[in-house]
């Protein structure tokens, strides 16, 4: 079991944005967190890598990743999973890159083997390690990104919201993308999306999310029994011929 | 009712727009689908008197070029994709309605906030609200209000509900088509998502590189 989350809930000044959830990964496996915004899904990630910030509170009765209990661990302990057990990546590359660095610099730093034979397994060229992120489109910063998660040949990728800031064929294209490259470094996934219509193309595991609970588990194929599910399943759009 | 006619938009000597034609009819809806930097948006944006243009627009068979903003205003309105960008951060949302009531020096203000509020199935108790205090779904929804409050007969649609969860997302859907039909408006819709556009427009041209590809569902 890579990832096994027992009761955990995260705190703001008295208010729970996490509730009680429990949640178990095994390695290579691959599971989306459903829910809309506010419904604690992207701080539970958060708390997957000790990144919850204070005033956040998080308790649980266990929170064993890769076999190390961190409940009560401390940053330096969390910084050996950060990136090498699960790495992360957000929405928008215009934030989760260095602004100042090239991409070449931010891989390099990370990296074990070759800056060019990380763009090569996202797709991209090596010229782009001279660039900034500023000077690439919103696509290649997510594929350059990736290639940094993936530098670190992490167990796990959170990935929260990855496609939400990209149109929706550049958004096929990093799915796919990120499928490939999941297999090939047998990595397990936990997707965080809003889109149910992604998750259940993409994860054969779902986890819906409501006020901070998981309000039903969801595997490919099942009929969902919960209202908010089923209200999330009703609201994607579909083409009428 | 719009006819635009080989219109070309141009920033800075890179062609966005590339003389496109198209005619919009009374009542109905024209949705415009495409990738990103194809130009959908700057369409929008040359009818709403955004962006400098060669070439015609016509609404109602006026030229637009002959038109005040104050007279567009009245005409077409538009409402953005994240209405966080496009409302004023320190105006209510009651400040935000009366703007373009003032402006226009009508005189049954808070008669028509509350019918456009109303319209759009929000509460009066949210009229003293900033738009940070509002939820994206309701922040959108008073953008709409405010495109509307002058009663024009096109709306002009940027992505209006790109921004929004999936849930929220349908609701908005709801609402566009039900004022669509209780108005007899008119949209101009941009959107990514075939699906969406296909809720609200009868016709859809798909974008390229600037130029339309008449296309149809």
């Amino acid at each position: 079991m890579l990832i096994d989350v027992q009761n955990l809930s995260v705190r703001f000044r008295g208010k729970s944005a996490v509730d009680g959830v429990s949640l178990q990964l095994s390695l290579g496996e691959r599971v989306a967190i459903v829910g809309e915004s506010g419904s604690g899904k992207s701080t539970l990630g958060r708390a997957l890598l000790g990144l919850v910030a204070h005033p956040g509170l998080v308790v649980s009765d266990r929170l064993s990743i890769d076999g190390s209990e961190m409940s009560r661990a401390g940053q330096s302990d969390w910084r050996k999973i950060r990136g090498r057990i699960i790495g992360l990546m957000l929405q928008d590359p215009r934030y989760s890159l260095h602004p100042t660095m090239t991409i070449g610099q931010q891989i390099g730093e990370v990296a074990d083997r070759a800056v060019g034979d990380c763009l090569a397994e996202v797709g991209l060229s090596p010229d782009i390690a001279r660039r900034y992120p500023h000077q690439m489109s919103g696509g290649q910063g997510q594929r350059a990104y990736l290639a940094m998660a993936l530098a670190q040949h992490p167990k796990l990728l959170i990935a929260d919201e990855p496609t939400s800031a990209l149109d929706p064929p550049m958004a096929a294209q990093m799915m796919a993308l990120l499928g490939e490259r999941m297999s090939a470094e047998r990595m397990g996934l936990l997707l965080i999306t809003h889109d149910i219509d992604l998750a259940m193309q993409t994860c054969p595991r779902l986890l819906v999310m409501q006020d901070g609970r998981i309000v039903e588990e969801l595997l490919q194929g099942q009929t969902p029994a919960h209202p908010f599910t089923q209200r999330l399943i009703q609201s994607i759009p579909r083409l009428p011929c | 009712m719009l006819s635009l006619r080989n219109l070309t938009v141009a920033i800075d000597g890179k062609i966005l727009v590339d003389n496109i034609s198209l005619d919009v009819a009374a009542g109905d809806s024209f949705g415009l689908v495409g990738p990103s930097g194809s130009g959908k948006s700057t369409v929008l944006r040359a009818i709403a008197g955004l962006v400098d243009y060669s070439g015609e627009i016509l609404f109602e068979g006026i030229n637009m070029k002959s038109l005040s903003n104050l007279e567009r205003a009245k005409r077409i309105n538009m409402v953005f994709q994240d209405p966080y960008g496009s409302m004023h951060p320190r105006h209510t949302v009651a400040r935000a309605l009366a703007e373009p009531l003032i402006i226009h020096g009508m005189a049954d203000r808070q008669e028509r906030i509350d019918q456009a509020i109303a319209e759009v199935g929000l509460t009066g108790d949210l009229l003293g609200r900033y738009p940070h205090q509002l939820s994206g779904g309701q922040r959108q929804r008073a953008a709409i209000a405010r495109a509307l409050i002058l009663k024009p007969r096109l709306l002009l649609l940027d992505e209006p509900t790109s921004a929004l969860d999936m849930t929220v997302q349908a609701d908005i859907l709801d609402l566009l088509e039900r004022l669509k039909r209780t108005h007899g408006l008119s949209y101009l819709l941009v959107a990514h998502t075939p699906a969406i556009v296909a809720r609200l427009c009868e016709r859809i041209g798909r974008m390229e590189n600037g130029r339309l590809i008449p296309d149809g569902c």
